[in-house]
């Protein structure tokens, strides 16, 4: 959807596409890459399960609840950026020149981007204080790591797990925050080419959501009652 | 003639931008689900609560693949590409838990085998007679250390 294809593309649909696909095939790798923390998590589940109970009682739910929100919000701000980025490659496609209406889509399109940073950049921070208030209570696996002896083995396998996969789930935010920011300067400069990497980059950072939607339950909410 | 029919295929048709109206829509559906599983945990349902927050997870990420990723009018190719991560990850799962759910845990203590430990013990007292050190805590158990190492149950 780029205003003008790359040459060896036939059309700006045609360059769409297989954009799309060589993005969904790069996000099933990352799944691939995320699912096995899921299923090491699961196991330490079946194994321990009185422990992942206990050990899951010292995350913050509220924290957890709060960014949860963040994240569905923010990907609210990028779908309707990549909606708007769209339109103005459309318009700039049909039009073939440059017009206010545009300009309009991208300003628009910018503006939901900087918000997504924002609200990424909250989400890492509120992770940062999570971090920290568990580093305080030795709840950090190896670095001094202190829990009632019963339960010392499992909680010790939950928080591993908890660091893992909240851990990398952190640096793939920081790495879309940062794409996300580099477009909203493009788009800013009214940029109309760059509709393609904006969708593409929405597909990524949903991607990241989705993994956080799954995180979510697992890590703050199950055993919650008790 | 084929190529015509081609272009012409293509001209027709333009990815399908969703409207602002749909994906706020979206937004709330996805903040009431947050809300419901937020409330559900609450509840003391045994394993029903592990289940219903996977499955509200579930409908969450559908919805987001499905408009927010534009999936729900995305191309057969790219369904295809959705799925088969889909149905690798179900693989993936089953031949693990296939392993770990079906390992038994025994009861009694590992021992070497007689015809090891009489082996063994001679290597033993050479390696005692090297490294004198060792003694003290190598003479209390009746096989070499490292061969006791066993899975401790928590």
């Amino acid at each position: 959807m780029s205003a003008a294809p790359l040459a060896h593309f036939d059309s700006a649909q045609r360059q769409y596409e297989s954009a799309t696909l060589g993005m969904w095939v790069f996000l099933a790798t990352e799944l691939m890459f995320f699912v096995p923390l899921f299923l090491a998590y699961a196991r330490g589940r079946v194994e321990f399960g009185d422990a992942f109970a206990a050990a899951r009682r010292h995350t913050d739910a509220a924290i957890g609840t709060v960014n949860t929100a963040i994240l569905l919000t923010s990907s609210l701000c990028v779908a309707i950026a990549v909606r708007s980025a769209m339109l103005a490659a459309e318009l700039s496609q049909t039009q073939g020149r440059h017009s206010a209406e545009i300009d309009r889509h991208l300003r628009a399109a910018s503006r939901f981007l900087w918000l997504t940073v924002l609200l990424g950049v909250l989400f890492l921070a509120l992770k940062a204080v999570e971090y920290r208030s568990e580093w305080a209570e030795h709840l950090v696996p190896w670095l001094d790591f202190r829990f009632a002896a019963d339960h010392r083995t499992g909680a010790g396998y939950f928080y591993l797990a908890y660091f893992a996969m909240t851990g990398v789930h952190a640096v793939h935010m920081i790495v879309g925050v940062s794409l996300v920011a580099t477009l909203a300067v493009r788009l800013g400069r009214g940029d109309a080419d760059r509709a393609n990497a904006v969708a593409m980059t929405g597909l990524y950072w949903h991607c990241i959501d989705a993994i956080w939607v799954f995180l979510y339950p697992l890590l703050y909410l199950v055993g919650r009652h008790a | 003639m084929s190529v015509r029919v081609q272009r012409n295929r293509e001209i027709l048709r333009t990815p399908a931008i969703p409207t602002i109206r749909s994906l706020v829509g979206v937004w709330l559906t996805l903040l009431v689900l947050l809300v419901a599983s937020v409330t559900s945990a609450y509840v003391p349902l045994g394993i029903v609560n592990t289940l219903l927050g996977l499955a509200i997870a579930a409908v969450k990420v559908g919805l987001i693949a499905s408009v927010f990723m534009h999936l729900r009018h995305a191309d057969n190719t790219v369904r295809v590409a959705a799925a088969a991560a889909l149905f690798f990850l179900w693989v993936m799962a089953f031949l693990s838990f296939g392993d770990f759910l079906t390992r038994v845990e025994r009861g009694a203590q590992w021992q070497a085998p007689r015809a090891f430990q009489s082996a063994a013990k001679p290597m033993r007292n050479r390696l005692l007679r090297i490294f004198p050190v060792a003694a003290d805590t190598a003479r209390q158990r009746p096989v070499p250390c490292i061969l006791r190492l066993r899975r401790q149950r928590h």
